[in-house]
């Protein structure tokens, strides 16, 4: 019960937990051994069904922790360079910075905590915007595209097992 | 135009003050559930019963887990943050009495073991939502008291604010994952099961409904009939 506490009440795991990228990323790997898995037993599906859903899924979300690696990371690095459109932060000096390190040290110096607080949520509000954007509309674009190769190279599907639309029936 | 002013102020304060994990799952599971449908009508080589499954559920999916991030996630952080805490000092206060090393004394002992959980939670909260003070008089006392035992200790104990407010995002995220990994696709699987079975019912019903007589059945009773006749 007290490790559980303590693992609770750490610091060090509040500060892990704030960073809206991580929250994404290790929600995004459990999802990816869950999420497949339980399709695996749904039975009200049929084989090809779960099969293509459960691949879809694994694909999608391993996509969806490499895209996060590749983007969202240089995405949020540079989220201080939109801070001047919010009218909430105008009247802050930090937020007219032109590098990273510039607007780092403005942000050490800056004594307003609360304009600190707000800054802080404005990249955060950036972040959890452009994660919505990758995820949900470029990854499954990029799906739709590798899904059918990698299942056929993984055995999973045949390439005649494809949707034929143009079928002749002889008689 | 102010009313927007001061919704995106309070949304920036609380998004920099406390991020809880289900803030961002929960907005992306509605970027979700709008869009990775979509995206499954666009695969043009699965067939249409892939497509109907996939797309039954994602949307079952998404919007289990964008209502148990947002419900299950709050009421489970609301109602276990404070005993976490209260469990955090009374371990602390019993250490620094063994540990000896740090002078406690009885009624700092007394102090850090009763915790007023409701004390704690409206301290750290009205806080977090800019509210004011929403704080009784009692329980000013109380946390007032509780702030200069945590001075005295300043190394050994976190401040009750800093404190309530990691323990809420710590379990907020564990929630969050542990309905990701198992429960929302275990709810996902149950609700389409539910699903077939209605389904199925439905389709017995309607071809009761619409059930072809039996010929040989038609003609037994016609025969019943018959023998009922008098002529």
């Amino acid at each position: 019960m007290s490790l559980v506490v303590n693992f609770l009440t750490n610091p060090n795991t509040a500060n892990f937990v704030q960073n809206s990228s991580l929250q994404v990323i290790s929600e995004g790997c459990l999802k990816a051994i869950g999420r497949p898995a339980f399709t695996l037993l749904d039975k009200t599906a049929g084989e090809k069904e779960k099969k293509y859903s459960a691949s879809r899924e694994l694909i999608y979300q391993s996509l969806s922790i490499f895209s996060y690696f590749a983007l969202i990371f240089p995405i949020r690095k540079n989220t201080f360079r939109l801070l001047k459109h919010f009218p909430q932060l105008k009247d802050c000096d930090a937020v007219y910075a032109k590098t990273s390190e510039e607007f780092k040290n403005k942000l050490k110096t800056l004594k307003d905590s609360e304009v600190k607080t707000k800054i802080g949520g404005a990249q955060e509000l950036m972040s959890i915007i452009a994660s919505g954007i990758i995820l949900a509309v470029i990854a499954p674009r990029i799906v739709n595209k590798i899904i059918h190769p990698v299942m056929q190279k993984l055995d999973l599907e045949k390439k005649d097992e494809q949707k034929n639309t143009n079928v002749d029936i002889k008689i | 135009m102010k009313l927007i002013n001061n919704t995106t102020n309070r949304i920036l304060y609380k998004l920099g003050k406390s991020n809880d994990s289900e803030i961002a799952t929960a907005s992306i599971a509605a970027f979700k559930l709008f869009f990775i449908p979509m995206a499954a009508l666009g695969d043009k080589k699965s067939t249409n019963e892939q497509k109907k499954y996939v797309i039954k559920r994602d949307i079952i999916t998404e919007t289990a887990a964008l209502l148990s991030y947002i419900g299950i996630t709050r009421v489970i952080k609301n109602n276990l943050t404070s005993p976490v805490c209260k469990k955090y000092y009374k371990d602390k206060a019993k250490k620094l009495v063994k540990n000896r090393k740090l002078d406690i004394s009885s009624d700092d002992f007394k102090i850090l073991t009763n915790i007023d959980g409701k004390a704690l939670k409206n301290y750290a909260v009205s806080d977090l939502a800019q509210n004011g003070n929403l704080l009784t008089k009692e329980q000013s006392k109380h946390i007032k008291s509780l702030e200069n035992v945590v001075l005295k200790f300043k190394d050994y104990l976190q401040s009750p604010k800093d404190l309530y407010l990691n323990t809420k995002k710590s379990i907020s995220h564990i929630c969050v994952c542990t309905l990701a990994l198992s429960l929302i696709p275990f709810m996902t699987n149950k609700i389409l099961e539910a699903l077939g079975k209605a389904n199925a019912l439905k389709k017995t019903k309607t071809q009761e409904t619409f059930k072809i007589p039996d010929i040989n059945e038609y003609f037994a009773k016609i025969s019943r009939k018959d023998k009922k006749c008098p002529w």
